[in-house]
């Protein structure tokens, strides 16, 4: 194959990243690009786009878990961030028939109009759910279950004109007698694990038979891609395994948790 | 040979949601009430994690069966499509084949 015939994608990810940035608006800086209150940053795995936030008035906002898009908050130390990470690897693959629909919008510039749409909560103008067959068809028998020891978590794959998520329960419904401490527990078990998974947010939800704690990806506004649907596909089964024990213990009342008690002294 | 798999017809599953069901082991050994299966699970991975909680062996496979029918319930089917909640009790039992030697 001549070098010249590799779409740009493929060989230069970075550049391929700056030309969708800029033509949104971004500018090069220092570590990366920038454009109003929001830098982006182009590792090897992931494109990163990252925003300043101050600390969530209580109970005034959305949660994460129920917005569109992949924004979610993230702590790193004392501070607290909104980032929105898209698999780089998305690039350097060839789109299988069925995915991502032609229009004038390259793949890059598709993934930054996401970003940029679901930083208000919106999905980008015309944007339309991937038809259920196809996404069915992207998906192994059994990839919606997740089993660790004795518990097992049946996950949804949410496909509405206007949704295209993952969700998983961790707890399908957190008792409401549940000490303050406990669901302090859960909450910081969800924010910790938020902030070291990428793509997957945690967080309490209400479902149908009440609060529960879920892990979702949400994929709303985002191009029909199978490999970035299989990327949040297994952060999310990866999440559920690694936490749904700890989470399973917490939620028990009848247990006895010495470790909160000292917390609480 | 003796088939008694077959679909049971319920109503039209509810998303979401957990399912309750009564369950044993074949022995008898172990009864639970089981609240907290989300529906649209498939039957096998049910299986499977009750095995775990009655701590039974789970490195050989399990089946559930409906103890009001005798009928055995597919493992890749939602357990709410094949049984009815509440109602009853399902018998927990390893899969095996049993038979002799063909000389």
């Amino acid at each position: 194959m001549n070098p010249d015939d590799t779409p740009p994608n493929r060989s230069r990810p970075k550049e391929a990243w700056g030309h969708a940035l800029a033509s949104r608006g971004f500018t090069p800086a220092k570590d990366g690009w920038r454009r109003a209150g929001m830098s982006a940053s182009a590792e090897a795995e992931w494109l990163t786009l990252e925003k300043a936030v101050l600390p969530r008035p209580a109970g005034g906002t959305k949660p994460d878990v129920e917005r569109r898009g992949l924004w979610k908050h993230v702590t790193r130390g004392r501070s607290q961030r909104l980032i929105f990470d898209i698999p780089a690897s998305l690039l350097s693959r060839e789109a299988e028939p069925g995915e991502l629909p032609a229009t004038d919008v390259s793949l890059p510039e598709a993934l930054v109009d996401w970003a940029l749409a679901s930083a208000n909560d919106e999905t980008p103008q015309g944007w339309l759910p991937p038809d259920s067959e196809l996404v069915a068809g992207w998906m192994t028998p059994g990839a919606l279950t997740v089993r660790a020891g004795c518990l097992v978590r049946q996950g949804e794959l949410l496909l509405e004109p206007d949704r295209w998520a993952l969700r998983f329960p961790i707890l399908p419904a957190i008792p409401r007698e549940l000490p303050a401490d406990r669901r302090l527990a859960l909450d910081l078990l969800a924010a910790d694990a938020q902030s070291q998974l990428r793509m997957v947010r945690v967080g309490r939800s209400e479902l149908p038979d009440g609060p529960a704690l879920v892990a979702a990806v949400d994929l709303t506004g985002a191009p029909h891609s199978e490999f970035l649907f299989l990327t949040g596909l297994e952060g999310v089964t990866q999440v559920v395994a690694w936490l749904v024990e700890t989470a399973d213990f917490l939620a028990n009342a009848t247990t006895v948790l010495r470790a909160l008690e000292v917390c609480r002294e | 040979m003796i088939d008694t798999i077959e679909q049971v017809a319920t109503a039209p599953r509810r998303r979401n949601g957990t399912f309750r069901f009564h369950a044993r082991d074949v022995t008898g050994t172990h009864a639970m009430e089981v609240t907290d299966i989300q529906r649209g699970t498939p039957s096998g991975a049910v299986a499977q994690s009750l095995a775990a909680r009655m701590e039974l062996p789970t490195n050989v496979p399990w089946s559930l069966r409906n103890d009001s029918t005798g009928v055995w319930l597919r493992d890749d089917v939602a357990l709410d499509e094949q049984v009815r909640e509440n109602a009853e009790t399902l018998t927990l039992t390893p899969k095996t084949h049993l038979g002799g030697c063909r000389g």
